[in-house]
């Protein structure tokens, strides 16, 4: 039982590793910052992992406990009383010494600079979004109807836009 | 710029970080950091448990042992006292949100919630826990005064309860402004943000 519950969450963390890593890069200060997020993001789905009635995909399942940790840690990480958990089996090596002047790389980081601008509970919704989710799944992450998701997506999606023309 | 170009770019971002992790240590690690967060909160429990014991424990010899009447009631009191507090700490703890699986929406509701709860105890903490000290404390020595030798002791604890009283009220006070009032502006902030279309 015990190994089937492992087993499922090493499967799901191996698929959905970089999703959610992009999500905690968003709430995140920096990389050192995302990096520790991530590791708390872990730790919290592993913890809940018993709890995962299978209702919904286990990748939807993962991204509502992670939007919920990224939230905590960010008003944790305001009141200065981080208490993160480092784990050394983790490492995450960033491959960007190539500082290539590609077009999209300069576009990703015109979309990265955009989103951190962006109001939280808008970078929630565009986080998912960009991760290609469907509105019904972000809505059952969200907590909002699926109409109301469509209408802030298509918002978003012109500032975004906007934003990244006047950047590049 | 159309919307598929977006998702493009943004899911290129993982071509910049590679994850790796090592399984069978990730497993160990994971459990020994559970168990490590699920002793950091039975402690916690523990600490509270035992002050309060403590406090009902005294106390209560006190009530049975004590010369004078007026101890005697003052200690009941105190009992009390300790009981509504722990009551109190408890009552809010419950409200605490620790269920990461909520929808975002409901998430940010509960956090408000336990926030605004948090805020209430410190703002209102003057009234149930400093001021009726100070009346139970009089109670506590009134008799007591009668013995010269024990006046010293009782002006230095009168003093002293005054003194943290005032300390409680103004560290109260800079944390409900400095760090619940912001942070319960912030999630008020972030829900009506999400409300809206």
């Amino acid at each position: 039982m015990k190994n089937e519950v492992e087993l499922r969450f090493l499967d799901a963390l191996e698929e959905n590793k970089g999703k959610l890593f992009r999500i905690c890069s968003i709430y995140a200060k920096d990389e050192d910052d995302a990096k520790d997020l991530f590791q708390e993001v872990l730790v919290q789905i592993w913890k809940s992992m018993n709890t995962f009635k299978g209702g919904s995909a286990i990748g939807t399942w993962m991204f509502r406990v992670a939007l919920n940790v990224c939230l905590r840690f960010k008003s944790k990480s305001d009141k200065n009383q981080k208490r993160l958990i480092r784990l050394d089996s983790i490492t995450i090596q960033n491959l960007k010494n190539e500082e290539n002047n590609e077009p999209d790389t300069q576009k990703l980081k015109a979309l990265r600079s955009c989103i951190k601008k962006m109001k939280e509970a808008d970078k929630a919704v565009v986080a998912l979004y960009l991760e290609g989710m469907a509105y019904r799944e972000i809505s059952n992450i969200l907590g909002l109807s699926e109409n109301h998701v469509a209408v802030k997506i298509k918002r978003i999606k012109i500032k975004l836009s906007n934003c990244i023309n006047e950047m590049i | 710029m159309m919307n598929d170009e977006l998702i493009r770019i943004w899911q290129s971002a993982s071509n910049e970080d590679r994850i790796k992790f090592k399984k069978s240590k990730l497993m160990i690690e994971l459990q020994s950091s559970f168990g490590r967060l699920h002793r950091w909160w039975k402690y916690l429990e523990l600490v509270e448990m035992v002050s309060l014991s403590i406090c009902i424990i005294s106390f209560t010899f006190i009530t049975f042992w004590a010369p004078f009447i007026t101890v005697k009631i003052a200690s009941v009191l105190f009992i009390f006292f300790s009981i509504h507090i722990l009551y109190k700490l408890v009552r809010i703890k419950k409200l605490k949100p620790s269920d990461f699986e909520a929808h975002y929406l409901e998430y940010l509701k509960k956090t408000r919630d336990y926030l605004n709860a948090q805020r209430g105890l410190l703002a209102t903490a003057i009234y149930w826990v400093v001021l009726p000290i100070y009346p139970i404390l009089l109670l506590f020595f009134a008799e007591l005064w009668q013995l010269p030798k024990k006046r010293h002791l009782i002006v230095i604890t009168f003093l002293l309860a005054i003194g943290m009283g005032v300390y409680g009220y103004f560290l109260n006070k800079k944390r409900v402004k400095k760090e619940m009032d912001p942070r319960i502006a912030k999630v008020d902030e972030m829900i009506e943000e999400l409300e809206r279309s």
